[in-house]
């Protein structure tokens, strides 16, 4: 396992995530074949909870996704196999295997449910949270969290009364909710396909931005490495007298049994090594 | 993929061609979970490439194909071939109330590994697909 970390490019992961029975398989099951046809390399991993009396499973979700053979779509199925910390782990190990086998994009679809989903969610670098119409409550379209936990909301099933008013009430709530106003909200009808590129497009540009952000953080953590560079060289040598030492050490160290180990020895024993705290950075 | 612990069987359960009669392939389906397998459901209308696509996909231990219409002489020969070219090493299993006393020998022959009529005791159904699936995994162990 921990030869494959250091060969293969970890894959882009997304996470698509909601209550059970609101479209997720096939909304899932659309995107790959969207993201295939746009020439990617797609794996979905597809998570259903197990029993907990049996610790069997039905893993339905291949199902909802009769598309795949058609555009070489891997799918494979999991069990959460009631362990939370554990599952993160072991799908984390298949998202990995699956970058390996040149997959580089994984579709992850979570049981929607509790603490298994934050935990997988965490995996992912973009998390859509599918809501539907006529779930009772209006307001409870969507649960306490998920809010900031979706990169992109979706109503999906939006060929249903009822779509509208979710949209308006998601709207409402993404207004008042600090640090999530700009969130895309998108509506589909998985069935039909309808909204898919469009959420394919929210989603790479999703996923550029975030690459972007990196490519920026590597950039600055480079710059603050030189930073730190010059400016222990500079509290070495000049002002922590590193310099003068050295000239010292020449003149007395006799020149036929000159080794430079020994007179950076006896350098260091006479001028120690500075440390950050000592530096003086503007 | 060797992400499954050994523990749990993992099983498709599928039908092939135009078999309409979904009832019996749930119940052996929910019977398998109960039993602590993981079962990948495929439901009606699988082509012979589509379940080894499935199998390898899932790295599936057993795929089970349950049949209630006369298909199954059309199409298992050719999942049979399917399997074989893909090297792909899952036990086949057929289940389903149509297949006649010579058809069984045939299929025996063909490399299905066990065929199930419509009187099967479901601990029967178990058992055999627990030792097929250890027995897969155990030579998987040996390399
Ligand atoms: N009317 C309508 N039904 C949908 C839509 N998307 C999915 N469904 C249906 O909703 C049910 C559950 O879908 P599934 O993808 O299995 O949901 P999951 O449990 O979240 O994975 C299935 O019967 C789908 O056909 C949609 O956009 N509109
Ligand atoms: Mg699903």
């Amino acid at each position: 396992m921990e030869s494959l970390y250091s060969r293969s490019m970890p894959p882009d992961v997304i996470g698509i995530t909601g209550s059970p029975g609101t479209g997720k398989s096939t909304l899932t099951g659309r995107l790959a074949s969207e993201f295939s046809e746009r020439g990617l390399s797609v794996a979905i991993l597809a998570v259903d909870p197990s029993s907990p009396y049996s610790g069997g499973a039905l893993l339905g979700d291949r199902l909802r996704m009769p598309d795949l053979d058609r555009h070489d779509v891997l799918l494979r199925s999991m069990a959460t196999r009631g362990a939370s910390g554990g599952l993160a782990r072991s799908a984390a190990d298949v998202i990995r295997i699956l970058g390996a086998a040149g997959r580089t994009l994984v579709l992850v679809e979570t049981v929607g449910i509790g603490q298994v989903d934050v935990d997988v969610a965490r995996l992912a670098d973009m998390t859509v949270v599918i809501c539907i119409p006529g779930q009772g409550d209006r307001v409870q379209a969507i649960k306490a969290g998920l809010l900031e936990s979706a990169s992109i909301l979706v109503v999906n099933k939006a060929d249903r009364d009822g779509a509208d008013g979710v949209i308006a009430d998601l709207q409402t709530m993404l207004r008042v909710t600090a640090g999530v106003a700009a969130r895309p909200l998108l509506r589909t009808v998985a069935t039909l396909g309808t909204g898919v590129p469009e959420l394919a497009d929210a989603l790479l540009a999703g996923l550029e931005a975030r690459r972007a952000q990196c490519e920026t953080r590597k950039t600055l953590a480079g710059e603050v490495r030189d930073l730190v560079d010059e400016d222990l060289l500079q509290s070495f040598w000049t002002t922590g007298g590193g310099e003068q030492v050295l000239a010292s050490l020449l003149t007395r160290a006799e020149l036929s049994t000159m080794n430079p180990y020994g007179i950076y020895r006896a350098l260091l024993a006479a001028r120690p090594l500075p440390t950050l705290s000592q530096c003086s950075a503007e | 993929m060797n992400s499954s612990t050994p523990g749990a069987v993992r099983v498709l359960v599928g039908m092939l061609g135009l078999d309409q009669h979904e009832v019996g392939s749930l119940a052996v389906a929910g019977m398998l979970r109960d039993a602590g397998m993981e079962v990948i459901y495929l439901g009606r209308f699988n082509t012979p490439a589509a379940i080894v696509r499935a199998a390898i996909d899932e790295d599936a231990d057993v795929i089970g194909i349950s049949t209630h219409s006369w298909e199954y002489i059309e199409y298992l020969p050719e999942l049979m071939n399917a399997l074989s070219k893909a090297h792909c090493d899952a036990a086949v299993v057929l289940g389903g109330s149509v297949i006649t006393a010579s058809d069984r020998d045939q299929l025996l022959e063909m490399g299905v590994a066990a065929i199930f009529g419509a009187g099967s005791a479901s601990q029967d159904i178990v058992a055999a697909l627990r030792t097929l699936g250890a027995t897969r995994r155990a030579g998987l162990a040996r390399g």
